[in-house]
């Protein structure tokens, strides 16, 4: 079904002794198609790309040489409201076999999505399960609400991302709350929304370079996300590019100031980084030796697996592709991420763009919520989490998940007589909660 | 009799019950109890006071009953004071020995004294104690008393109870606003390992836990110096509430099905059995499983004494405690409570009893008791030491002020 076109990143001064990868991107909703847009003015073929959306008039209006348009009614009903299993039904029945041909036959998926919204979050994990069933390697941009667009759809997206990390085999997040920090007090809404959709696009333009580049030293940048998956199914991913005779240090600079590396934590809590430099036939051994000293240096005690490869069409330039595996911390980001954004929210309305780059430099809560939200668990081991939160559920207001979060507290557990009384805290327990349910003992 | 240093009063104002013990001093320097008096306590949790009017017309009951039984006038108290903020640790304190020939004299021990006394804690905290351990002289360990010996340093280690001030004074200022005087302050728990041990079992190692109504102190005694001490806002209230909870009872009830049926332990024998409660608001008569209540109070007791086997294993003095663990306190009125101590903390354990002062024997050998004898014995401690201290002018002063008391 799908022609397999030559690629607009097929390398023309070092032909590749393998078999070019088959690339494809997917652009899910409004979010997706504007990302694909982004990857369309950055000179990537039409053909490879495939727009999914319910709006005919955003999708004639996109430059991707596939369309599909889902124009049923369960879905539209769906948009806007907690839509998500039921997009992702109507599309599982549906669209399924169309979606699955598109895939057939690609070695490497790109998938587009806003997360938040009905469409994309529903449709991003089918797709993914279609393409990964297809035989394909499945790799994830996604885009966060940013804060203020409230708890119900920062929850939509989490649920969203949890489908996708199953579905997929790498994902990659952008909070668009990052966006925040890069643009100025005056930048207007639709702009922001052109800039986060910038940063996405230029993500998945960096990696699709990056596989079609020439592997020349290490692993290709496929088997970098092959071994990042294996460790994780999310990672925090980051890239720079640099031209001149500086480009190396330039290179290394732009990437530790990239909103999603900032933080030296990323780098040192990773179970595991994978680097690729990326360049064109000029690239330097001692350039690439200077950026892996560097980055070694900033991983420190992680370990940290690399590749080079050569692209004709960088030219003159050099991309730093840089993916760090996400420690599994899912439970305690769910737990802090409430109080987080009650504190932004209220921190917001005065912050000028000052304020926050400081904020974003030093201050401790804030970067906590500036990483991305937390990888997905096996489903066994999160029944085991549940049973236990299930056991100690005596605590009451600790350890619900996220989901739960604008429903009413499942119980609280009435201390009696010692209501009022100071609490009785010993090692981070109350001890005036009766003892029986704190143990979680059965009383049959 | 009516000499009023021979008389010594302990008060006990704890969660359930405000106790008044009056013991006398006799000449010789013999301590004979000879009243008693209790109230039930209303405007006290956890060991400190919540509602200070109730508290102290509990206390002047109990304080009036003492004094009708024992036919005297109580002019000052020795009072216990709990709580979940007091805190026990162990200091040192450093004092080279400057005299030419090296020998040490009692300024010196008075010095290394005063200097493990000085401890650096918060403004707001009170030091309730400064119990004198053992002295090092040159790094030798184990001396009782280094008076006349030579050596270039001396030191001394002592056990500090510390706590929060104001809460300290709530307590103290609830007893002067009934125009008592208050000897002294004392630690609960000390005061119960005084009235429960004999000088032999603090010097092979005794641990006395003492379960109250609001609060357990326990205090563990090694080659007979106090080594640990430690508190625990946990006590009997906390069993009842939990069954008031667990069962769906009111708490007087839970109180009463607590003394009537509870036990330490889960028997198998009771396994399904249930107890049928009249109900007094013309509903259904409430069925209550019995296993269900001894298995509420077992595990919150088996707690208590599991949070106190950790910290005396962090503590690093459980091995210490070789004579074996006496408990005392109005929750250890609660059947095998003794055997589900030994489960848990793995050494010997019996009830405690206070033989070791004469008068009112079967009275008072109760185990809620202990904290008020062990306060009088305390006051008595003080008492000699006072008057053999006290030299002609001090008398005379002390007798001159308390003719001006009057």
């Amino acid at each position: 079904m799908n022609d397999p076109e030559p690629l607009a990143t097929e390398p023309h001064a070092y032909p590749s002794p393998k078999p070019q990868l088959k690339i494809k991107a997917f652009g899910l909703g409004s979010a997706g198609v504007n990302m694909l847009d982004q990857l369309g003015l950055d000179g990537i073929t039409a053909a490879s790309l495939i727009a999914v959306h319910w709006d005919a008039g955003a999708l004639s209006a996109c430059a991707a040489g596939e369309k599909v348009h889902f124009e049923n009614k369960v879905c539209r009903r769906a948009s806007g409201s907690d839509g998500s299993d039921l997009a992702a039904a109507m599309a599982t029945e549906d669209q399924l076999p169309r979606l699955k041909s598109l895939c057939s036959g690609v070695d490497v998926i790109l998938i587009m999505a806003g997360m938040g919204g009905a469409f994309g979050t529903g449709l991003s994990g089918v797709v993914a399960a279609a393409a990964r069933e297809a035989g394909a390697f499945v790799l994830a941009f996604v885009a966060l609400p940013f804060d203020c667009e409230g708890s119900q759809r920062a929850q939509l997206a989490e649920a969203g991302l949890k489908r996708l990390r199953e579905a997929a085999d790498l994902v990659i997040c952008w909070p668009n709350q990052k966006t925040l920090g890069v643009i100025d007090e005056a930048t207007t809404l639709l702009d922001t929304f052109k800039a986060s959709n910038r940063f996405l696009g230029n993500s998945v333009c960096a990696a699709w370079r990056a596989l079609g580049g020439d592997t020349a030293m290490g692993l290709s940048f496929l088997d970098l996300c092959r071994s990042i998956a294996f460790h994780s199914p999310e990672c925090v991913f980051g890239i720079a590019t640099a031209t001149g005779p500086n480009r190396a240090p330039d290179a290394l600079e732009h990437l530790v100031a990239h909103p999603m590396l900032t933080d030296t934590e990323v780098f040192q809590q990773a179970p595991a980084a994978g680097v690729c430099v990326l360049g064109g036939p000029a690239l330097a051994m001692a350039e690439v030796n200077r950026i892996m000293d560097q980055l070694h240096r900033r991983c420190e005690d992680v370990p940290v697996l690399m590749g080079a490869a050569i692209s004709a069409e960088l030219g003159e330039s050099l991309l730093i592709l840089v993916l760090l595996a996400r420690p599994d911390r899912s439970i305690e980001a769910a737990e802090s991420t409430p109080d987080d954004q009650a504190m932004e929210l209220a921190s917001r309305g005065s912050a000028d763009l000052g304020t926050q780059l400081l904020d974003n430099a030093a201050g401790q809560r804030r970067h906590s919520r500036f990483v991305p939200p937390p990888p997905s668990l096996p489903p066994e081991k999160m029944a085991q989490l549940l049973k236990q939160q299930g056991r100690g559920a005596g605590r009451g207001r600790k350890g619900q998940s996220k989901l739960r979060q604008t429903q009413l507290p499942l119980e609280i557990v009435s201390k009696g007589r010692f209501d009022k009384s100071e609490p009785t805290i010993h090692k981070g327990e109350d001890l005036d909660v009766p003892t029986y349910i704190r143990r979680g003992v059965a009383l049959n | 009799m009516f000499d009023p240093s021979s008389i010594i009063v302990g008060l006990e104002v704890g969660t359930s019950k405000v106790c008044a013990v009056v013991g006398e001093l006799s000449s010789e320097g013999a301590l004979n109890i000879v009243g008693l008096g209790q109230a039930r306590s209303r405007g006290v949790r956890k060991g400190e006071i919540a509602d200070a009017p109730a508290a102290e017309e509990d206390v002047r009951h109990a304080i009036v009953e003492a004094e009708q039984m024992a036919d005297v006038e109580i002019r000052s108290v020795y009072l216990g004071v709990t709580g979940g903020h007091l805190r026990g640790f162990n200091n040192r304190g450093v004092h080279p020995v400057v005299s030419a020939d090296r020998e040490i004299s009692e300024d010196d021990v008075q010095d290394v004294i005063k200097n493990a006394k000085t401890i650096n804690l918060p403004a707001q905290n009170h030091v309730v104690h400064a119990i004198r351990q053992h002295f090092l002289v040159d790094g030798q360990d184990g001396i009782t008393n280094p008076v006349g010996m030579l050596g270039a340093r001396v030191e001394v280690d002592v056990h500090v109870v510390h706590g929060n001030l104001n809460r300290l004074q709530n307590a103290i200022r609830t007893v002067k606003g009934l125009q008592l005087e208050v000897d002294d302050i004392v630690f609960c728990g000390l005061a119960s390992s005084l009235a429960l041990l004999s000088s032999e079992q603090k010097e092979l190692g005794s641990l006395v836990i003492d379960i109250g109504g609001g609060t357990t102190e326990y205090v563990v005694y090694a080659n007979g110096i106090v080594k640990h001490t430690g508190v625990l806002a946990v006590g009997g209230d906390h069993v009842s509430n939990d069954l008031a909870y667990g069962l769906k009872v009111a708490l007087s009830r839970a109180e009463q099905l607590k003394l009537e049926h509870g036990s330490a332990l889960v028997d198998e024998s009771i396994k399904s059995q249930t107890l049928t409660l009249a109900s007094e608001l013309g509903l259904q008569p409430k069925q209550i499983n019995l296993e269900h209540l001894r298995r509420i109070m077992s595990v919150r007791l088996e707690e208590i004494f599991q949070l106190i086997g950790q910290d005396l294993e962090q503590a690093g003095v459980l091995d210490d405690v070789r004579a074996g663990v006496f408990l005392c306190g109005g929750a250890t009125r609660s059947p095998e409570i003794a055997r589900l101590a030994e489960h848990v903390l793995g050494i010997p354990v019996c009830v405690g009893k206070t033989n070791s002062i004469s008068g009112l024997k079967s009275a008072l050998d109760q185990p809620e008791f202990a904290t008020a004898i062990g306060l009088v014995k305390f006051g008595s401690f003080h008492q000699r030491k006072r008057t053999a201290k006290g030299s002609l002018a001090d008398g005379i002063r002390t007798t001159l002020g308390s003719i001006f008391r009057r």
